[in-house]
């Protein structure tokens, strides 16, 4: 039997879903039909009904706040005879979400997007500031680990600054990344030599 | 030169922090003249002091000029602070960074292999990260204890006008319903007209568990919703519940299961939202129930510490957090940032910091609202102790490139002053004190197993000055917890005592989360077992068993180091093995501890126990992998005894801060050992109980003077040269092997920011 509280690709979602999608050529005529939506839900006769309407005017407007608003009254007057809500998937700004024995509904997360983390792709200026805390560390066995990983870094800022030129702040990172790399890189160096005067003395 | 400034800067230390003890808390007033008088009170005080032990008066002359010209600066910048926080932090700084100096020169310098070199780096970078760890400690408590001049206090403010409708959100899983139902029944008594209350449950897996709180809220009016198999934990629910938060709510507030809230919370608190900067208010944690013990006792002075202390001096620069229950949000602000982080397991410090890169304000208000309960064992302590850990490290991860110095030049959106940056790092950052005092165990350990096994040598050469100023700081930074401790929560020394023993005592977890966070890329949030078929002594003992081996193993390597080679030095190796052991053994010590008491308090415990859904399940593995990285350790020290060790003497020796003492003391190498004899004579009469046993190889070192054993002759390859010039000179053999005398780091602790369980 399939499980029917995982994570589903977006594509799947539009099956979820019982309103139609979106078109925005027919704004007016949605406006209209929003109105009317939100009426029949407030004069409904039962809670389910309410809710296949209000279900609708999610399809149509969903960050609307006598929309949110509507959503909330209907959801929780169907929770007050019994709590249970499932999870069934979230995108687009909306939950899908199922009550006991019931099919999909889709409530607005009434929320921005959040920052994802951790970030699915990293720009070139990005990983060579990253590498930073890996040449910090590199200073410790007497600056090896910087002496090795600096130029790497130089060279992945050089990459950043060609690629993410359009954009001020990569730009500005990269430039960041080539400096503090230099700078460890001499730092590890110094190390490096205060080692290397070591091996001289077995000489 | 550089030898005396030690001394002397370690004598203004000791003797300020004698001051801060008697006196720090006292003084509220701040003034530059005050200040300059007392800054050179202390100093020729302590001139006087070293002139009489016979430090040169020139050095002193010229380090007292210094000292007071430093001062000046330091003075105007630190204006809200009382004389005796100022000159105490001047001299803090002033001290970690002539140790560091002493430290670098004598590691790079001293004509040792490379190997010694090597693993001598490792020392000065782990001592080095301590001591910068301890100044953020130091600067913390003496802002709090020493200001005179508070500039970021709220004023209190009454309900007028303005009573925006609050959304007061309860997040449980697998709460008891009797606990939940009376949180419940006190929100229901709150005195403010416009609220509601919605109580999410997630994912408790018995329907007979959340029905009756299903009733209960029918019955006063609030809002259910039971959320099944939803994903994000606590985070999770939460955002759900903000989707399902009444569109007229201007504010949102988020309260733990177990907490019982005064009436009157809501009114006194929303008032300070007219300021349409303030994106959040928070009030203290509280507990209850924590008189019936002393581990209870010790706990809650833990907890307190952190409001009593930590959030005063973070709401001075506007760099609070948000700490998970007992605080109001602005809910347009939670909707802007994208709701609660369900990557973080304290998705509410991590809202906290994404509020305030948005250049929000946030207010502390100290004065109880409410009480929680505490973990009442110390399983449930260290598992919510993990939680916090493994969360603040994973907002470092996550949020470092905005807290960095030049963030706000790379991203012209990032709002955070340079205070708030300050404060957030160093808060991660602090974290990491325990993988440190981690680090240091395990090189003691070495350092005593190379000890047994014969392989003595010297990795870095010690002198009185090497040893004397850790010591000092040490001992400062154990002495400024306590001092910390009990100005802030007014305690006696006992009291301050058991809980400075109870943060050793979770060294070790802390140490786990530290390194599970940095590696794994999502929390950990496994089931705590809920049936135990052990007696609860058995219980106490197995959840602390590694914290009790490494600790009993610091004893042992202690001891049979010294009856191996009993001597000065490892009279000194076998202190420091005890005081790591004393970190590591308070963990058994409390987890006995908090078996008092405790019948009478089952019920609740259980009921944490429920709630702090997590845990260090990997504690074993991760317990064996670091175990397998200290012999590692132990077999690259063997492996670094076979090392050559240099055969002549190098022009840059100069560079060393100390001249070599005038009769070096001859220690048995491994050949000569098992036929010297107890070598009482071979350790040069000190004031201090010093490791001087690096043989410095100067011609002078090896005058006549210098008496040689017996068995000087039976050394291999022992060459005296007493009379060549230095470029010429032949190094006496240098030990072959190593011994390492770290400066052992107790962990100046801070209690770290709470949040709300999952």
């Amino acid at each position: 039997m399939k499980d029917p509280n995982t994570y589903r690709r977006q594509q799947s979602l539009a099956e979820t879903q019982p309103g139609k999608p979106h078109n925005p050529g027919a704004e007016p005529r949605g406006r209209e039909r929003l109105e009317e939506l939100l009426h029949d839900a407030r004069t409904a006769p039962s809670t389910d009904l309410a809710l296949e309407y209000m279900q609708q005017a999610v399809d149509i407007k969903p960050n609307d706040p006598r929309v949110i608003s509507g959503v909330q009254l209907s959801v929780f007057n169907k929770l007050r005879s019994d709590p249970f809500v499932a999870y069934l998937a979230e995108a687009d700004g909306r939950y899908v979400i199922r009550f006991r024995n019931s099919r999909p509904f889709t409530v607005p997360t009434a929320r921005n997007e959040q920052e994802y983390y951790p970030p699915p792709r990293r720009t070139d200026s990005e990983k060579a500031m990253a590498m930073m805390w890996w040449i910090l560390f590199g200073l410790i066995p007497a600056g090896l680990g910087a002496i090795i990983l600096s130029p790497f870094a130089i060279r992945r800022g050089m990459i950043g600054l060609q690629r993410d030129s359009a954009d001020p702040r990569q730009h500005r990172m990269a430039w960041t990344a080539i400096f503090l790399a230099f700078v460890l890189g001499l730092i590890g160096l110094l190390f490096g030599a205060l080692l290397l005067l070591h091996f001289l003395l077995l000489g | 030169m550089l030898t005396n400034l030690v001394y002397i800067v370690g004598t203004w230390l000791a003797l300020s922090l004698l001051m801060t003890l008697l006196l720090g808390s006292n003084l509220r007033h701040s003034n530059f003249f005050t200040s300059m008088l007392y800054l050179a009170f202390i100093v020729v005080v302590g001139d006087v002091f070293l002139w009489w032990f016979g430090v040169p008066v020139t050095e002193i002359y010229f380090a007292s000029i210094a000292a007071l010209a430093i001062g000046i600066p330091f003075i105007i910048i630190f204006h809200d602070w009382n004389a005796i926080g100022q000159t105490f932090f001047l001299f803090s700084i002033a001290a970690s960074v002539v140790y560091l100096i002493y430290a670098f020169l004598v590691t790079a310098f001293s004509p040792v292999s490379p190997v010694a070199f090597f693993i001598s780096f490792l020392l000065l970078c782990l001592e080095t990260l301590a001591l910068v760890l301890s100044l953020t400690y130091a600067y913390e408590v003496l802002d709090v204890l020493c200001r005179a001049r508070w500039r970021h206090t709220p004023p209190v403010r009454l309900l007028g006008g303005y009573v925006p409708m609050v959304s007061l959100h309860i997040p449980a899983y697998n709460e008891p319903p009797e606990l939940v139902e009376r949180t419940l029944r006190a929100l229901a008594n709150l005195d403010y007209p416009n609220y509601e209350v919605i109580l999410v449950d997630n994912n408790t897996p018995d329907e007979t568990t959340w029905q009756p709180l299903a009733e209960v809220c029918k019955e006063l009016g609030f809002k259910c919703l039971h959320l099944d198999k939803w994903p994000g934990y606590k985070s999770g629910a939460l955002n759900f519940a903000l989707a399902m938060t009444d569109p007229r709510a201007e504010i949102v507030g988020v309260i733990d299961a177990d907490y019982i809230v005064q009436p009157e919370w809501l009114r006194r608190i929303v008032p300070y939202f007219e300021d349409p900067a303030i994106a959040f208010v928070q009030t203290p944690q509280d507990y209850r129930d924590y008189q019936h013990s002393h581990f209870s006792q010790a706990e809650y002075d833990g907890y307190k510490y952190f409001f009593a202390l930590s959030m005063p001096f973070r709401n001075e620069r506007n760099a609070i957090i948000f700490c998970g229950t007992m605080g109001l949000l602005r809910k347009h602000v939670l909707q802007e940032i994208g709701g609660w982080d369900t990557w973080c397991i304290t998705e509410d410090a991590e809202a906290s910091l994404r509020i305030l890169y948005r250049g929000y304000q946030a207010l502390f208000v100290p004065e109880t609202f409410g009480r929680g309960i505490m973990p009442l064992d110390f399983e449930g302590l260290k598992k919510q102790r993990f939680r916090w850990a493994f969360g603040g490290v994973q907002v470092i991860k996550k949020h470092w490139s905005k807290l960095m110095p030049w963030s706000p030049w790379i991203d012209p959106d990032n709002r955070l002053t340079a205070s708030q940056r300050y404060i957030y790092l160093s808060a991660g950052l602090q974290w990491f004190n325990e993988l440190l005092t981690f680090a240091f165990t395990s090189m003691v350990l070495v350092s005593a197993a190379l000890t047994v096994t014969g392989h003595i040598s010297y990795l870095r050469p010690t002198s009185e000055a090497f040893i004397l100023l850790p010591i000092i700081l040490i001992g400062t930074n154990v002495l400024r917890a306590l001092w910390g401790l009990r100005k802030a929560l007014n305690l006696a020394w006992s009291r301050a005592f058991a809980a400075l023993t109870l943060w050793f005592a979770l060294t070790w977890v802390v140490t786990l989360a530290c390194i599970q966070a940095v590696v794994q890329r999502a929390g950990v949030f496994l089931r705590t077992p809920k049936i135990t078929t052990h007696a609860a002594w058995q219980r106490a003992i197995q959840v602390t068993s590694l914290e009790t081996t490494l600790g009993s193993l610091c004893v042992l390597a202690g001891i049979a180091a010294f009856i191996h080679y009993p001597s000065v030095l490892t009279i000194g190796l076998m202190l420091i093995c005890f005081s790591q052991a004393m970190i590591y053994l308070s963990a058994p010590t409390h987890s006995m501890a908090s078996l008092e008491g405790i019948a009478a308090q089952r019920a609740a415990m259980e009921a944490r126990r429920h709630e702090i859904a997590g845990t260090y399940t990997n504690e074993s593995r991760l317990g064996l992998q670091l175990g397998a990285a200290v012999v590692a350790l132990l077999i690259f020290g063997l492996f670094a005894s076979l090392w050559p060790t240099p055969g002549k003497l190098p022009w840059w020796y100069k560079f060393l801060p100390q001249a070599p003492p005038p009769a070096a003391p001859v220690i048995p190498t491994l050949a000569a050992l098992p036929t010297v004899p107890i070598p009482t004579i071979a350790i040069p009469t000190l004031a201090l109980p010093t490791a001087t046993a690096f043989i410095f190889p100067t011609p002078t070192a090896f005058v006549p003077s210098a008496t040689p054993l017996p068995t000087w002759t039976a050394l291999p390859s022992a060459t005296l040269a007493p009379t060549l010039p230095p470029d010429t000179a032949t190094v006496p053999p240098l030990p072959t092997e190593t011994f390492t005398l770290p400066a052992p780091t107790l962990p100046p602790p801070t209690a770290p920011p709470p949040s709300a369980t999952p």
